[in-house]
Formats: structure tokens, sequence, C-alpha cells
């Protein structure tokens, strides 16, 4: 049932249409449940071959995994109780005592972790492929939003069991409400703990993690399945290898594109069983103050990298306020990133600056998380941190510029010389010994720059926390002249690049003096 | 009679699918014998739902297959298969 390519293009057929002759009973018995339902009629949006692939569906597998919590979910609540003194009995009743209640609990933790896990591959994915351009802007911002209320069902569900674990985490959270601006503390404070008590504290976090939560999420699911059926799958990247005309035809929903979906989902909840029968949770001791106080508080995986950005030592007490600052300025630029990033260019060699970003990102998270898996309740000494977030950093930056020259450079190569090639600018290059010396350059300029910004960063806090001080004013001097350098060498690499690629308009001759041609 | 390539290739299909019913019923026949009230059930319960899942999988990925223009590719019903049979085998290890 392979379709024309048109933007209007609807299903027409429902499985009455030419070829059924062919078809045997199979596809008629399909058919027979098409007819009745009318799943292929005028209903839903043809989606080209090429979706046809995991990648375009992580999202969907989020929702997958959304409804099987849904229904765990459903299950658990006919035994628990969410009161402090019977939270962490009926949890411990389920695990003992239900049939299949800790296999229960095991799927539904584990589909949580999918779900965040699928989320964020889901966001990175359409970062990395800018599918935040016109007209998906408001999909990009609905999809925000879906990932923030995946966070927040992890941080609601996580109390409930009431573990020594579960607890201290959950309060090491609640507690940076205070160091957040008043009228968005107040707002978190009535939100989530009330009065402060335990049993309101528990309650609320019960409810916005079974009904307020989940109600939020399906109706931006709705929006965004509104805004899918408008624009439609988004086109695949321009890459290096162009999409045939097999991979661009129209497959209708009903049936291709739903049995793939449905292919996809039954491979994931097997795959959800067969992990929670391979690893079984355990459940930890019940809270009491008496032993929390002898616990590292460690939040679960997902919020690991936050919670070790702020272990840096530099962030310790007033400085918490900076650090949850700096974890909003991250969050802030994911939302806004298709007022960020404006351009129509989706090709991935115009998109370099972008994709490092996004890789550093994605490494500095990895980073982060494995550090404070590793380093439960430690603090972390700023230089020690400067220097790992810095050489990530400098290294996945590397990487990415190595392997961009490589890549296009060889697509450039093999290229015809006239018309339909790719810009000047790649043809002329060649990874060289003076390509070489230009990359350990940049690594001078980068370290350099690291050094400067983390400098930079950390005496400016020290001045806002604490007040004027000679020695923190002149660091902050230094950090700044180290800063100017490198942006100034940044600029002066970059110049000597351009003018050799033939890309520079405007040519300076301060940064040409001394130069042989 | 000479009979088209689709009608040989539904066949086929429906052959595999109607193997894969089989396992999926024998599955779930053998969830329906298990002790709830045991702890190792849990176990041969999960395995078992995944010998359903698969087979499902695999039942709707022949019909996508048989519909296309192309022939079936072998590779995911092998790997399938195999997995099947590795299922099997852990579900009766843990009985």
């Amino acid at each position: 049932m392979v379709i024309e390519m048109s933007e209007t293009t609807r299903v027409q057929e429902g499985g009455t249409g030419a070829g059924d002759e062919h078809e045997g009973r199979l596809a008629r018995l399909v058919q027979w449940f098409d007819a009745r339902l009318g799943l292929s009629y005028e209903m839903l949006r043809p989606a080209p071959a090429y979706s046809i692939n995991p990648f375009y569906w992580l999202g969907a597998l989020a929702v997958v995994a959304f409804a099987i919590q849904g229904v765990t979910g459903v299950m658990l609540m006919l035994y628990y109780i969410p009161t402090p003194s019977q939270a962490f009995s009926s949890t411990q009743f389920i695990f003992q005592q239900v049939s299949y209640g800790s296999f229960l609990e095991t799927v539904h933790l584990y589909t949580a972790y999918a779900m965040i896990m699928l989320a964020f591959m889901h966001m990175m994915r359409g970062y990395f492929v800018s599918v935040n351009k016109k007209p998906r802007e408001m999909m990009w911002i609905v999809g925000m939003m879906m990932g923030f209320v995946t966070l927040g069902f992890g941080f609601t569900g996580y109390l409930l069991p009431w573990t020594i674990v579960s607890k201290s985490a959950t309060d090491v959270g609640v507690g940076m409400i205070d160091a957040m601006p008043q009228p968005l503390a107040n707002f978190l404070t009535f939100l989530m703990i009330g009065q402060g008590s335990g049993p309101e504290e528990l309650l609320r976090f019960y409810d916005l993690h079974v009904v307020v939560l989940p109600g939020i999420l399906l109706l931006l699911l709705v929006g965004k399945m509104y805004m899918l059926e408008s624009h439609g799958v988004s086109e695949p990247v321009a890459g290096p290898v162009p999409v045939s005309a097999k991979k661009s035809r129209l497959v209708p929903i009903f049936p291709d594109l739903s049995f793939y979906l449905i292919e996809l989902a039954c491979l994931f909840g097997a795959a959800m069983l067969l992990i929670s029968v391979a690893f079984p949770l355990k459940l930890g001791p019940e809270y009491s103050a008496a032993l929390a106080g002898q616990t590292a508080a460690q939040p679960d995986w997902y919020f690991l990298w936050i919670y070790q950005i702020l272990k840096i030592s530099v962030f310790e007490g007033s400085g918490l306020t900076v650090a949850l600052g700096l974890v909003s300025v991250v969050f802030v630029a994911l939302i806004l990133l298709p007022f960020i990033d404006r351009g129509s260019n989706r090709r991935l060699e115009g998109r370099m600056k972008y994709e490092a970003v996004g890789l550093i990102f994605v490494a500095e998270v990895g980073v982060l998380t494995a550090w404070g898996y590793l380093t439960p309740g430690k603090i972390i000494p700023t230089e020690q941190a400067v220097l790992v977030l810095g050489s990530t950093a400098l290294l996945v930056a590397l990487v990415t510029v190595v392997s961009y020259r490589l890549i296009f450079r060889k697509i450039a190569t093999g290229a015809p010389a006239e018309g339909g090639g790719p810009p000047s600018a790649y043809r002329s290059r060649s990874f060289d010994v003076a390509s070489l010396w230009t990359a350990a350059s940049f690594v001078v300029v980068l370290t350099l720059g690291t050094f400067g910004i983390s400098g930079l960063i950390g005496s400016a806090v020290s001045l806002i926390v604490g007040g004027y001080a000679a020695g923190m004013a002149s660091s902050l001097a230094v950090a700044t002249g180290e800063l100017a350098l490198a942006v100034l060498g940044s600029v002066y690499l970059l110049y000597r690049l351009d003018l050799g690629s033939g890309m520079i308009r405007r040519r300076v001759k301060a940064f040409e003096v001394g130069w042989k041609r | 009679m000479t009979r088209g390539v689709s009608e040989l290739k539904e066949e086929v299909g429906l052959r595999i699918v109607a193997l894969l019913v089989v396992v999926a019923a024998a599955a779930v026949a053998a969830i329906w014998t298990l002790d709830t009230k045991s702890s190792a059930s849990q176990s041969v319960f999960a395995v078992y739902l995944a010998i359903d899942l698969v087979s499902f999988a695999m039942i709707s990925y022949v019909y996508r297959e048989t519909k296309g223009g192309d022939e079936i590719s072998r590779l995911p019903l092998l790997a399938g298969c195999v997995l099947l049979v590795i299922l099997v085998a852990a579900g009766f290890a843990v009985l």
C-alpha cells in the first residue's frame, strides 16, 4: 500500500483498494478489522518509509513505558498506604505477601528508568538532527515540558517507599527550595511540603505522582500528538548519504506503521520483563531520623549529574543559589533552543558548533553521573572539577572537530569538481601538518579558555557570596585576562583557517603581521 | 496451475504465523499452570510473558513483510527464533 509523495495525501484505500485479489487470508483478516474500525480512513497522516526506524519512535517507546507504569502503578495503589507510619510496611507487604508483588515493583521502577532514559535519548536525537526548526518549535517546547514532568515522576515516586535512601535523597532535593527565589520557593513549598510535616509531605508527593503529573503528561501528550499529526514526521537530516526514493515513499499509519510500533512495543515490554527478572529490586531499610544521619544522601541516577554539580566546593553554602542558577540556565537554554538556533540549515556539515555543544553536554552529563555514583556524599574540590569537566569538554570538542574534518573532507574528495559539490571550504582544505599545528594551537587556546572560565566563575561566586577580598579580586583579574587571551587566540586561529579556505570576505591586516605568502 | 509470488509469500508467512501462535498459546497455557504463591514462579511468569510478546512482535513482522514487495528478511526471523528457544529453555531451567 504505497502512496505517492504529497503533503496533503491521505490514505484512501481503506483495505478495499487495488491489490486485494493478490492478498491472502492474513491480510484479509486485518482488512476486515480495518474496514469496521475505520483505522485507515482519512484519519492519520501517512508517514514516510524512512520513519520505520526505532530512532524516530523513541518518544513513542517512552509513552509505552508510561503506559506500563500506569498499569503496574494502579496495581500497586491497591496495596500502598501513603502515610509515614504505613508507607514502608505496605511496600514491604507488597514485596513479601502479594503474589508477584516484588516483580510488579521491579517492573514499575525499571520502566520508570527506561522512560527517563528514552525521553533523554529522544531529546538529544531531536537536538542533533535539529527537529526544533520551523514549524516544530512548539513541539520541541511541549516535549521539553514532558521531559520535566517525567523527571517530576521520578522525584515524587522516589519518596513513596519511605526507605532511608529515598527519604534522605528527597530531603536534599526539598532542601534546595530554600535557595530558590522567594516566589518560586513559596509555590514549591505549598505544592510539595505544605507545613513541612512528614504525613503532609508524603501525601502531597503521592497525589502529585498518581494524579497531577499523569494528568499534565496526558494533556501535553495530546497536544504533541496533535502537532505531530499536523506537521508530520520530520525529514531526515541532510547528511553525507542522501535519502533514497524508496525510503521517501509514504506508507499509511495503519497497518504498516501501527504494526511496526506494535513490534517495538512488544520487544520493549519483553526486554523490561527480562531485565526485571535478571535484576530483582531489593527494598532498603525503613527511614528513621537516627539512621538517616549515618547514610550519605544520594539521589537516583537521573539526578546525580545535578547533585554532583552542587557538590563542587565552590558552590557549598551560599553558592548553592549560583549552582542552581547555572543548572537552570542549561534547562532554559534547552527549552528556548528553537529561538537560539534559528537558522534553517539542517545539514550536518554546517552545524559543527551545535553538534559539538550537544556532544559536550551528553559527555558532561555522563561523566558527572558516573562521578556522582562513585563519590557519594563527598565534596568535590573546585580545581578537580575544573580539570575533569574541562578536559572532557576539550576532548569531545577536539574529537568532533577532527571527525568533521575527516568525514567531510572524504566526501569532498569524492565529489564532482563542478556543480552540486560541497562548499569550496571543504574542497580546499587538507588534513596536513599545518592542520595538525592548528589543532594543537586550538588545544592550548581551549585549555586557557577552560581555566579562564572556571576561574572567572569561581572568583565571581566567591566575591558575590563572601564579599570583597583582595586575593579574589586579583584571581578574577587573572581569569579575565586568560579568557580574553583565549578569545583573541581563537579569533586569530579561526581567521587564519578561514583565510586559507577563502571564506573571509573582509581582511584584517593586523592579524596578518609576519605571515608568509 | 501456477501461483503468484505474493501467494507463495502469504503461504510461507501463514505457516510461520501458525507456528508462532502455537508457541504463544503454549506459553499462555504454561502461565495458567503456575503457582502464584511461589516466588520462583515470578521469574517463570515473566519469561513466558516475554515469549508471548516476542511471538506477537514476530507475527506482526511477518505480516508487514508479507504485505511488502520484497522477500521476507530471514535475519530478524532467525534472531527471533533463537531468542524464543533461549527463553523457552530459560523458562524450563527456572522451573
